[in-house]
Parts: C-alpha cells; structure tokens; sequence
C-alpha cells in the first residue's frame, strides 16, 4: 500500500516537465521585463512582415515601377498588369495578423500585470509598452484596410486552442473606430515622445509617429480639418527636420561624380537610416541576427535581377536640377534609392530600414489637405520647401493661379512621387486622391473602383468560412 | 562486501558446473551420439535440438550433425528443428543414433513470436500477428529494414520516400488511422521502443527524409513481427498504427563458436530518367513561351543563338549527373553458446560503403552489436545488448529548390556547356543566374554525421515455479550533426552565402518491470499472467546556428561565416509511465482467450487528460483440435481469430498543451519574445478502436497455408497541429479534431508447390484498405497544402483542384453560353471581370456552372491511397542452387506530379518536360497539353488533373540466384558453409507514371502523402554476394 502511494506521488511528478528553452502560457507575463520583450517581439514580427511586402502593397500595382525585363516573377507581373487573383502570396495578410495579435497580447496581459501591482512604480514603463501596443496595432489594421477594405477587428488575443478561430469581417466604418480608438489610447496612454537611444526613436512608435499616423489616416478618410491639427503636431516637433540635399554654396557637380551624392543628409536618409527627418521606419540590421528587409530583389541594379525598374513616365518628371533623380535611378533605370551609389555590398548591406513616415511625406499630407480645405498659398509652400530641398525650381505665385483644387492635387501628388517614390506609397496615393482609374486605365487598363481593393487569400478563405471575398474578384 | 560478492559467484559457478554435467544416477547411464540429417538431401543439419524427455537434459547438433548425449537406456529423446517435423527416439540401450529429419511447414504453428512483453506459438496466437524470420528477409544487404520488409506482410504496406541512401519510408499498418506528421507504427527493438521518427536533411529542408531504422543492420535481424489489431493495445498509447517488434540474433543454440562473414559488391544504376526536351525542342519551346506572352520574339542570347560557344550543346544534363555507382558491404558476426546453453553470445560488425548514383556524393556506414545471455544461477538469467552504428553521409539536396541538383539535372536548359569552352573551367552560374547541377554537387557541401546506440539490460528472476519476475533498463542515444552550406559562386541575384549547423541530440531511457506467471491447472486450463509497469523518459537537445556571408568555399563551416544569424538551443522532454497486464487462458489449446489492460499517462498532456485506458479482448477457437474436425483429414490446422481493442497515439508537440513563447532574436539590440505556440488544456489521446476478424488455415500437411483477417478500424479525437486562419495570428493549434475510419482485408498464401529434389515454394500477400474521414471540425474541408485536403466521405489526402477536359483548339471554342442576343458569352478565369480563355488554353470542368472558372470549381481528382497491395514471393531451389524472386505490387494510388509542374510552368527560363512536344502550337491543334506562355497568366499549370498520375506499379523487387557450395569441397577448406549468390535489386517497374519512380512521397503525412517533390530517384543494384561461415 506505501509503496502504491509512494508511486503514484512520484508518478505525478515524472508525467510533470515543463518547457526551459522556451516559456509556456503559465510562466510568462510575470515579470515587467518579459512584456517589454514580447513589444520587440512585435517589431521583430514587423520587420518580418514587411519585407518587402510594403513595395509590393504599395508600388506594385502603380506607375513608378515597371517590370525589369529580366527577372520574371509572376507574382509581380500580376501586379503590375493588374492581373490580381486570390492564389498570389501577397494577398495573404497573416504576417500582419501576427503582429496584431502579438499586441492583443501585450494589451490583455499588461493590464492583467498592472492589476497584479507588477507594474507599481513604473509607470513610464506601462504607458511606453501599451502606447507603443495600440500604435503598432492602429497601424496594422490602417495598413490593412487600405488593402483589403472590410477586415475581421480582432482585438482579444487568440488565448487558447479552443477559442472560435473564424471571425467574419467588419465593414469599414468599424475598421476606423477601431484605429481611431487605438491611435486615441495611443495618444492618451501618453507614448513616449522620444527614446533614450536616437535609433529607438525613429524606429520605435512615438507620440510623432501616432501623429503621422493620425495625418495619414485623416487624408485617407478625407477629414481635413482633423489631419490639419495632427500634421501641424509634427511640424512643430523640433525632433524632425527635413534633411539637406541642394546647396546653393555647393560646388559638387553630380553629373561627373554622381556617387558624391552619398554624402548627402538626404541620400543617407535611406542609405544609413535614423535621419532627423524620418518620424517612423522599421529597422533592419545585419550585424544583429542579419535580418534584412529584401530591397535587393525588387530594386536595384538590373542586372541582378530585381522584379522592378524606374518607370520613364516617372523619371520623366524630374527637372534636370532635381538632385532625387541622382538619388533614385541609376543610369540604366535602376532604381537605386536605397543604397548606396559607390561600394554597396549586395549580400551583407541589404539591411536597408523601411522608412514608414518621414517628415516630407506629413509635410506634403498637409498640403494636401490646405489645398482641400481652401488654403492653396499654404500647400504651395509647403510644396515649394520640398522642391527647394531638392534643388527643384519652386513653384511661384503666378505659375500656379488660377488652377483649381483638383490642379493643384494633381501638383501636389506629382510632388509625393517624386519626393516618396519607392518608400510604398504611390498606390495607396492614388486610391486616396481616386485619380487611381485615371493614373493607372491608360497603363493596365484599371477601370473599377471594386477592383482597388485587393483579393482576399484563398488559403483564408478556405480555412475561414465566414470570410466573403472581395466583390471584384468573386 | 567484495567478498559476498565473490562467494556469490563460487556459488552460482558451482551450480552451473553441476547443473551442466551428465548426471550419472543409477550408474547405468551411458553416453548417445549420433548425426541428425535432412531425410531428403541427406545434409547434416546443425543445430538441432535434442532433449531427453521429462528432463532438462539436452544438447544441439555440431557443425557436421552430430551429438553427444548422457541418457539412460529406455530413455526417450525429442528431436526438433525449426522447419523440421519432430521426432520422439526411443533410446533402448542404443548407443548411436543416425536420426533423419522430415521438413514440415507444420512446426512452424509451434513457433513463437514475439506478441510485445512475451512470446506465444503461432498456433495460441488470438490476435493479428505478421512475422517473418530472417530466412525471409531480403538477401540484398544493402537494405534496410523497411525494404527487407516490403510486401512480406499482409497490411503492411511500406513507401520509401525516396531511393537515397538511408531514406526515409511511410510504413502504413492497415492504413493511416493518425494525420500527424509520425503515423508511424511503433518500433521496438529487443524490448526498446526505440525512435523511429524520420528525420529530415537538416536545416535547409529539401523534403528529404531519414529513417533511423537504417541505424539497424539488416543482417543482424533474427525476427520481425507485425501487430496489426487490437491487441497491440498491450503498448497501448502508442499502438494505434501497429506495433513493429524486431528481434535481433542471438547465440542461443548454437555451440562452438561460429564466425560469419558475408561480403557484398554492387553496381548501382539509375532505374530511368525523366524526359526533358533536347536543345533544338527546347528552343522552339523558350521562343514559343516568350513569344506568346510578349508577342515578340525573344532576345535571350542563350537561346537563339545556336552557334555561340557557351550555348551550343544539347545536353540531357541527367546523363552528366547520374552515374554508375560501385557499392559494398561486408558483414562479420560471431556466435557461441555454452553447451547447456546457459551463455550465449552474438557479437556483428559491418561496414557499408556506397556511391549513391549521383556524382560527388557519399554515403558511409559502420555497425556493430552485441548481445549476451547469462544465466547466473537457477533462479536469475540475464541479458545484455548493445547496438552501435554511424553514418557519414555527403549529399545534394534534393527537392525543388534551384539549389538542388536532382531539380537542376533536369530544369537546367540543355543548350549551355557546363564547362567554360575556352578555360576548360567549370562554370558555377550558368548565364550568371542559374547554378550549374555539377557545380551544385562540387562545391555545395550537404553532410550528415550521426551516431546511434541503443541497447538493454534485462535481468530475470524465477521467483517460483511458473512466476517470473523481469526488470529491464535501455536506452537509445543519437546524435545527428548535419551541415548545409551554399557558395557565394553558386547563388546568382547577389544572395549571400550561407552555412547551417544543427546538432541534435536524441536520447531515452526505459525502465521496465514485469510479472510473468504461467500455470497449467487440471492439465487443460492453461493460464498466463502478465503485470507490468513502464517509465520512458525522452529528451531532445538540439542547437541550430546559422552563418552568413562566407568569403569562399574552402572554410564551409560555421567557422567561415561573418556573421551569425541564428542560434539557438531547445531542450525538449517528455515522459510516458505505464501499467500493463495481460491474461491468456486456453483450453486444452483449443479456447484461447487473452486480455489486455494497459494505463499509459502521457506529459504531453494537461492534467486532466493525461492518462488513457487501452483495453483489449481477443479469443480463438482451434478448430482443428476438436476430435470431429480431425477426420477432415485434408486440413491440417484451423484456427478463428476475433479480436477487440483500443490503442492510442500520442504524437503531438511535448509542450503543445502549455502554449510557447519564444526568443526569436532581437529589435534594436532588445531581446524579442513572440508567441508561437497557443496552449490547449483539453488535448487529449487520440484512439483508436479495431476489431478483428481472422482465420489460419493450412491443408496437405502444411503444404498451403492460408491466413485471412478483415478488421475495421476507427479513430477518434485526431491528433493534429491543426491549421487555422491567419486571422489568429498563428498558423497551427494543437488540437483533437475529426475522426477516421480503416477498413479491410488481408490474405496470405503460403504455398508448397513441388516438394521433390526441385523445390518450388510460394508466398502470396494482398491487403486490401478502404481509409476514409468520417468527420471534421464543423465538417469543414481541410486542406494542410495545396494538393492534399480532408473531407469527410473521401479518402484522408485526396488530390483536389480543377479537372482538365483537354485543350481549346480554336478561340471560339470557348463558350459557356449565349445570351438573349445569341451573342457567345465565354467562360471567364478567376472572376466575372477576369480574362477570356482563348484557342489553346485549359478547358476546365465548371463544376457550379456559373462560367466562371474559380475555386468553387476544384474537386476531388485523385486518391493517394491505394486499392490494393502486396507481394508475391517464390523460391525455386535444386540440389545447391536457390532462385528467389520478390515481386511487389500497388493498384490504384495516384501521384501528384508536381516535379512535371514546376517543369512545364516555372516563371524562370529552364528547360521543359517532353509533354511540350505535344503542345498547342496553333489553332485547330488538338492535344492535351496548353500552349506554352511565360508566367502562365491564364494559370494553364494550376493545380489539376493534368498532373495527377496513376501510381500503380508491379515491381521486380529482387531476383536473386545463390549457390552453396557443397559441403565435401568446403570441408577441406574448413568451411562450415559458403554461399556465393547473385542478385539484382529493383530489376524492373511496370507502370505508366511518368517521373523517376511511382513508389514515391515527400512526406509521411496522411494528409500529404502521394506528391512527388524531386526526391532522389530510386536506384536498381546488381549484386555479388559471398557468404561464408567458420
């Protein structure tokens, strides 16, 4: 009987291991620490997503990429001759699921920490992890919704296997009370406005980052008094400031040394990274566990294969003075923006950032917006300080009086081209502004505004029976 | 302490000398020698046993027959050898003996096999057992467990994934009844579960698998034994794909020592290669492509310039890959027994060392084994076993990657010269952007290194008479290095060299304890108890390390890199504890009954869900026994079989039930933790309930022998790391889901065809399995991939997507209707907006007839599963030669051809499978295969019924011819026995599919079984063999 007893004891424990490489649902979220490390895990699940999916969300169905004839990738040229079905890869938006619901995580479990009184005395900590969770998640599901229009709104982490796991999609409007309520807890929490390390302040959601974000989404909802009062928090904000590129005093002639434009502030925006002027970017670095974030294979030099060259419409519209053409294009149509010009290393230096907001891209937001709101003097100043650092003449008064709203957009959305070309941010400007069907008809022949938004996955669609596809593409 | 220890020994050694001597009672014993032989060949036969009745007296044949035996006169000797009828001598006061032996199939129902935790006599066995003996298995050495094993078991039905050395296989008991990744049976060896879980290539996954059943050596197989119902609930929760037991060899029986050795020399082919286009069809092709996609002619220098120096060959790059190997073996064991049999000993090593069939490559083998039985006094006996063996192995990858030769070999464009024409020297990127296959497998390095042991220790005590009491410690350990590494020269688009590592360290300990207790009560009720508990604990420890930007291919190590991008541990444990027992009653031999109890409690599972019950009932009935069946004199033994029982399976992640969060590098410097596993509380054992309906039979004395059994098999709670939406923010959940259902025949005819000097024997296997999904979460349709999917009511693995009903000759022979207008309105791909098929593309089936052609348009279109499999064994032999012949067989599994696929509809420019000789040129061209367009925009090469392919096969598996030379020439050479054979392995396949082999699988999941990725291909053998023992 004692040795019965003594064995089932004992049994109870041998039937007992624990995981001690990794940690399980029961003994993590028991330390401030541990929250801090799972908001990195967020990023680093970001840095993953994006790579280089922004491209392709963002350029590859516009006008400032072409094919580069020598790579054939389908997956782009679908893309690109707006030829989308639901069997593309990139229609897939679980790695962007993923980051959401890493923050739901921190979300649920920080709260559940701070009632704990795990959080007691760090404050500051608390309110940098949650306003950096909601800002991560406002900016998933506005990157998301932007493609995909109607969404699933998940904002519970997904705890348990027996959780229901088909959650059927909310219309847009919930969409955007969603992010609206996310980037308003953001801001509320407060996130930090700036980090202790410079990197981590432009690599890191900020109090500046929700601002873009609020300008962003406010353009694309068409609120522009709301965008107004967000953009204006930026350009107030001493932490940003554009980076030099023209200098009337400089005597460097870039026609006969075009890699000396490295060394200019704005090429090492790109180039390098943590510029004053960038707000948001994701960072990549290969010293650090090599991640990389893939520019090489959609930009670059030809003849490596990249899936995509400069457009000759877009080169086209750079002035011979405009110093960003020497930036963006090699002389074979390259699109060389993000690396260096002279002695880039392919392997080991495509650890290039995603810049995501930068202080040109808010400046120009809000041009658009005083244009919209009435105020045309206001956005062509705005626009000229972007034309001027760029060694670009600037638009005078008489050039453009007497255009209308729609002109001057049209200036405006020009001006976004050729400042934000390849950053990802063309395809969503067109969809913003509706000049999507007269930019992109004449090219691939796009004539629905249904047809903007993109295919849901068929791999969702089959392990999700709630989800409708999207109606064009049904 | 030492001293007791010693006394101890004087003690049992005295016992054992007196125990061993004649005992000369009576002083009237005498000493009996005499010679066994065979009755027809008049061969001595060695090793015979010989026993003198009611006592425990007794000895076996030497090396020529003969023995020598204390008795007293009148008494009465028993004479059995396995094969051999026995025989009862009365002695008289005879002092030799010349004693013939018959052979008879009959004694084989009083052999015993192994049943798990025990043995039984064929003719007590309730259950469905398949066993075969060494004698059965493959004479081809450079086999593995799991060829040796092929179609000899009725309801076995083994796969090998591919045909490179040490594969791995998809071994099926009576179909799949799990969906996780290791529906594997359970192995064990001598007592041991050991791992049998395929392991892949390393850390560049290239769908290559391992088996570490290749850790055995085949040659040191005694027995191998199938439990395929019920009662293999006696392992209870790790039973529900079967239970395979291997016995290894033992000196039992045998009596001065005797040395082995075999030797075995091969020369390897390729069975066939796949047809690719030559280099005028190719360009004709590459200018088709391009020209239908841009309606322009193509630029591409390589392909119209036919005269350019680096563009002029027309190479099938198969023909530069592929080789004629040379392979071999040798094989040395030793094995002796004392003569009362109380030690015994085995003790093998054999080196193995191949070429594989493709160029660059090496594959290297040690074994070695030892096993020991002691018996220290009346009451204690003891065994100990050791198994060790090693493999290096350089290899290619395999797969569909562009680093994998087996792909490159044939996706390469047969116009390039692998060779630089003015320098002579290789050129790594042909073109500059596509590696070069014979540079992939010089300078990519691919390695394997792995160590395995496993071995026991048992110790048996004879507490009383009848009841004994075992207790049993093993282990199994393997350590598996294996290291990856891609040159900068051979990765175009300015990637970056990369090396892999990863060490895994693999390691159980068992613990065993049983209570056996036999007992005959009133002479006819035979009893038998088994009690037993069981405690196994597991470990893995695995460190991966990745490395970028090596500076060449010189350092291809972890050492070379400048940068480390991954590394890290995972120390993985788990543990099993289980209580067992089991009662067998039989009457007079005629009612048999037997019960299974088994508990197991799994740490895999939360604490409500960790133990499971696996009972099992079975009962047989002798009709042969029973006075009024003996006067049917043609039968010669009847037995029917019933058996019930529940096993269970327990394969899912160790920590699956508690969720997982994990270091998965760093942002900014910050250690970054993601969650990656979500925890299910409630997971619980899968099981999985089978009943059994058999009957054996055998006729003529032996001569046909006759074993049928149907069962039905249900699986419940699916264990299964279950897909789930993206919208979860994971792709898998650990969860019990669905059920399935097996059910089937099985035949074996075991035939004596012609018993004279020629002699004529034949076994025949058929299994027959219908595996079909009874239900799904929400009776969902699952689909893990792109090919394979669940639904319930089909087989489990289906293929699905659209059907193809031929090809549109002309444009306007799309129409799906006409308007009110009368105007045509086509069908339309994708969506109501997408694009018009036109002249030479596709015609699917529109399964919802909306025009559209779209998802809602795939359906089933083929089944992995095949309707029925077997073999067909025969053995001629005459005077000392022996022919023998394997034939295996599949009917009615298809295979996807994705190999084809990737071919025919890659988006970068390589070369094309022969099926584009037939393609839509022009209009009015009818044929089945689509014109050919670059980027396929009208998804022509979708997954379809254009590639899936009728796998049957009927294969000639091993012919193989052998002469023992005869024992007068041998004698002289002092020879015991010597065998020279010849033998060709994998001789012929008749079949239609049209990639290297049918036989094939990337992976050994139910669910995605059947798809043929470009695993190394299959390899046809020609040995010459020599065996020969002292």
């Amino acid at each position: 009987m004692l040795i019965t007893l003594i064995f089932l004891s004992g049994c109870k424990k041998a039937l007992e291991i624990d995981p001690t490489t990794s940690y399980s649902s029961s003994n993590f979220w028991t330390e401030t620490p541990q929250a801090t490390a799972a908001l990195y895990g967020a990023y680093n699940l970001l840095q993953g997503a994006m790579a280089p999916e922004s491209v392709l969300y963002g350029e590859g169905r516009a006008d400032n990429v072409v094919i580069n004839p020598l790579a054939l990738s389908s997956q782009t040229l679908n893309l690109l001759t707006n030829n989308l079905n639901s069997s593309l890869p990139i229609t897939n938006w679980s790695g962007i699921y993923q980051v959401v619901n890493q923050s739901n995580l921190i979300l649920k479990n920080t709260r559940e920490m701070k009632a704990k009184g795990l959080y007691l005395g760090k404050d500051a900590e608390y309110n940098s992890v949650r306003g950096q969770a909601f800002a991560i998640r406002a900016f998933c599901y506005f990157y998301m919704t932007r493609i995909w229009g109607k969404l699933p709104v998940v904002t519970e982490p997904f705890l348990d296997a027996k959780q229901n796991v088909s959650i059927a999609r909310s219309d847009t409007a919930a969409v955007y009370a969603q992010i609206q309520s996310d980037l308003d807890s953001a801001a509320l929490a407060p996130i930090p406005a700036s980090y202790t390390t410079s990197s981590a302040t432009r690599a890191q959601f900020t109090m500046g980052a929700v601002n873009a974000l609020y300008t962003d989404f406010y353009m694309w909802r068409h609120q522009y008094e709301n965008a107004l009062v967000a953009s204006q928090k930026i350009l107030t904000n001493a932490t940003y400031a554009l980076a030099s590129l023209y200098s009337a005093s400089s005597t460097i002639d870039y026609n006969i040394n075009p890699a000396l434009i490295d060394n200019t502030a704005y090429a090492q925006m790109f180039t390098k990274g943590f510029s004053n002027e960038s707000i948001f970017e994701i960072d990549y670095n290969f010293a650090e566990r090599a991640t990389r974030s893939f520019l090489i294979t959609v930009y670059g030099d030809l003849g490596f294969q990249p899936f995509f060259k400069a457009s000759g419409y877009l080169s086209s519209k750079f002035s011979s003075t405009d110093l960003r053409s020497k930036v963006n294009f090699d002389t074979n149509s390259g699109i060389v923006k993000f690396f260096e010009k002279s002695g880039f290393v392919r392997g080991t230096q495509d650890d290039k950032n995603i810049i995501v907001y930068r202080l040109a891209d808010i400046m120009l937001l809000r041009a658009e917006a005083l244009n919209k709101t009435g105020n045309i003097p206001g956005a062509m100043a705005l626009l000229n300080q972007i034309r001027a650092r760029a060694g670009a003449t600037t638009y005078t008064e008489a050039s453009y009086n007497g255009l209308t709203t729609d002109q001057i957009e049209d200036l405006i959305l020009d001006e976004r081209a050729r400042e934000l070309c390849y950053e990802g941010k063309r395809w969503f400007d067109l969809v913003r502004t509706g000049k999507a069907i007269k930019v992109m008809g004449p090219i691939n022949g796009l004539s629905q505004t249904e047809n903007f938004l993109w295919p849901l996955s068929l791999t969702e669609i089959r392990l999700n029976p709630l989800l409708d596809q999207n109606s064009y593409y049904q | 302490m030492k001293k007791i220890y010693l006394m101890a020994m004087m003690v049992a050694f005295s016992m054992l000398s007196t125990f061993a001597q004649v005992n000369p009672d009576k002083g009237t014993g005498f000493t009996l020698t005499g010679q066994v032989t065979d009755a027809k060949t008049n061969e001595s036969l060695i090793g015979v046993s010989i026993r003198v009745q009611g006592t425990d007296k007794g000895t076996a044949t030497d090396k020529n027959g003969k023995f020598s035996l204390g008795v007293n006169p009148g008494a009465v000797i028993l004479v059995s050898y396995i094969g051999y009828q026995n025989q009862t001598v009365n002695v008289g006061d005879r002092k030799n003996l010349d004693i013939k032996l018959a052979e008879s199939g009959k004694q084989l129902s009083e052999v015993t096999i192994n049943v798990g935790y025990g043995t039984q006599k064929v003719k007590e066995v309730t259950g469905a057992v398949g066993s075969i003996s060494a004698k059965q298995m493959d004479n081809h050495a450079l086999g593995d467990v799991n060829s040796s094993l092929q179609g000899k078991i009725a309801g076995l039905q083994i796969t090998s994934n591919s045909g490179e050395p040490g594969a791995g296989a998809t071994v099926r008991i009576r179909g799949a009844s799990s969906v996780n990744g290791s529906s594997q049976p359970l192995y064990i060896v001598d007592g041991v579960p050991i791992n049998a879980d395929t392991y892949g290539g390393g850390l560049v996954d290239d769908a290559s698998t391992f088996s570490p059943l290749a850790d055995l050596n085949p040659q040191d197989i005694e027995s191998v034994e199938v439990l395929k119902d019920g009662t293999a609930s006696i392992y209870g929760s790790r039973a529900s794909n079967g239970v395979i037991i291997i016995t290894t060899k033992s000196g039992k029986n045998s009596k001065k020592p005797e040395i082995q050795f075999s030797a075995n020399g091969s020369i390897a082919d390729i069975t066939r290669k796949i047809g690719v286009l030559n280099a005028p069809q190719f360009r004709s092709a590459f200018i088709d492509a391009i020209y239908n996609f841009t309606g322009a002619q193509t630029t591409k220098v390589s392909v119209i310039d036919s005269l350019h120096p680096y563009y002029n060959k027309s190479n099938n790059w198969q023909d530069l890959m592929y080789r004629t190997a040379y392979q071999y073996k040798a094989d040395v064991s030793v094995k002796g027994a004392s003569k009362d049999n109380n030690m015994n000993y085995f003790v093998s090593a054999g080196y193995k060392d191949i070429d594989p069939i493709i160029i660059n490559t090496k594959f290297k083998q040690a074994y070695g084994s030892a096993k020991v039985y002691y018996t220290v006094n009346k009451t204690i006996s003891g065994n100990t076993n050791f198994n060790v063996s090693t493999n290096d192995y350089n290899r290619i990858l395999s797969g569909l990657s562009n680093q994998s030769a087996i792909y490159q070999a044939l996706s390469t464009m047969p116009v390039y010269s692998p060779y630089d024409p003015i320098t002579g020297q290789l050129i790594p990127l042909l073109e500059g952007s596509k590696p070069n296959p014979i540079a992939i497998s010089e300078l990519a390095a691919n390695k394997i290194n792995r160590w395995r042991m496993f071995g026991n220790q048992d110790l048996r005590f004879k507490i009383m008479k009848g009841l004994e009491f075992k207790t049993t410690l093993g282990f199994d350990y393997s350590n598996t290095e294996e290291t990856n590494f891609t040159p900068q020269t051979l990765l175009p688009q300015g990637q970056i060299s990369s090396s892999y590592l990863t060490t895994g360290k693999n390691y159980s300990l068992i613990n065993e304890n049983t209570l056996n207790y036999r007992t005959t009560l009133s002479k006819d009720h035979n009893l038998t108890f088994l009690l037993g508990q069981s405690y196994q604990k597991f470990t893995d420890n695995t460190v991966n390390v990745i490395g970028r930007g090596l500076i060449d291919a010189t350092i291809t190590s972890i050492n070379g890199t400048s940068v480390v991008s991954l590394y890290n541990q995972n120390i993985e444990e788990h543990s099993l504890l289980s209580y067992f027992a089991r009662a067998n009653y039989d009457y007079k031999g005629k009612y048999l009954f037997s019960a299974v109890m088994r508990a197991d409690g799994s740490s895999r599972f939360g604490a409500d869900n960790r133990f499971g019950y696996f009972p099992s009932f079975s009962a047989g009935w002798r009709l042969s026994e029973e006075d009024w069946f003996k006067k049917i004199s043609f039968v010669s033994d009847a037995k029917i079989r019933g058996s019930y029982g529940v096993t269970g399976n327990q394969s899912i992640g160790n920590y699956a039930w508690q969720g997982s969060l994990t270091n998965v590098g760093t942002y900014l410097g910050n250690v970054a933790i993601v969650s990656n596993g979500v925890p299910n509380a409630s997971l619980k054992w899968e099981t999985t309930k089978q009943s059994n309906l058999g009957v054996d039979l055998s006729f003529l004395n032996d001569r046909i022998r006759f074993t049928a059994d149907a069962y039905l098999k249900k699986t419940t709670g699916l264990l299964f790391d279950v897909a789930v939406p993206g919208t979860t923010g994971y792709s898998t959940v650990p969860a019990n889901f669905g059920s399935l259902e097996n059910k089937g025949l099985e035949f074996t005819l075991s035939t004596v065809n012609i018993d004279k000097e020629f002699k004529w024997n034949s076994t025949f296997t058929f299994s027959l399995n219908r595996n079909k999904v009874l239900s799904l979460p929400g009776n969902q349709d699952y689909r893990p991939n792109i090919y394979n999917m669940a639904r319930v009511g089909e087989a489990a693995g289906v293929f699905y997507g659209l059907k193809a009903m031929g090809v549109y000759a002309y444009d306007t022979d799309n129409v799906y209707k006409r308007d009110a207008g009368g105007a045509v309105v086509p069908y339309r791909q994708g969506s109501a907006n997408g694009s018009i098929y036109k002249g030479g593309d596709v015609i699917w089936e529109d399964v919802n007839g909306d025009g559209i052609i779209n998802d809602s348009d795939l359906q089933v279109i083929g089944d992995p599963n095949p309707d029925f499999t077997g073999g067909f064994q025969n053995e001629f032999s005459y005077k000392n030669f022996t022919l023998s012949t394997l034939i295996t067989y599949s009917f009615g599994n298809d295979v996807f051809n994705e190999v084809k696929r990737n071919l025919d509809a890659t988006p970068y420019d390589q070369n094309f499978t022969t099926d584009q000789l037939r393609r839509w040129r022009k209009p009015g061209d009818v044929t089945d295969v689509p014109r050919l367009v670059k980027t396929d925009p009208m998804l022509n090469n979708a997954i379809s019924s254009r590639f899936v392919e009728d796998g049957s096969f009927i294969r000639i598996q091993n012919v193989a011819l052998n002469y023992r030379i005869p024992a007068k020439t041998l004698s002289r050479l002092k020879v015991n026995n010597a065998t020279v054979g010849f033998s060709v392995v994998n001789l012929f396949t008749f079949g239609s599919y049209t990639g290297y082999d049918p036989e094939v699988s990337s992976s050994t999941n139910a669910l995605a079984v059947g798809v043929d990725r470009g695993s190394f291909p299959r390899t046809r053998t020609y040995n010459l063999s020599l065996n020969f023992s002292l």
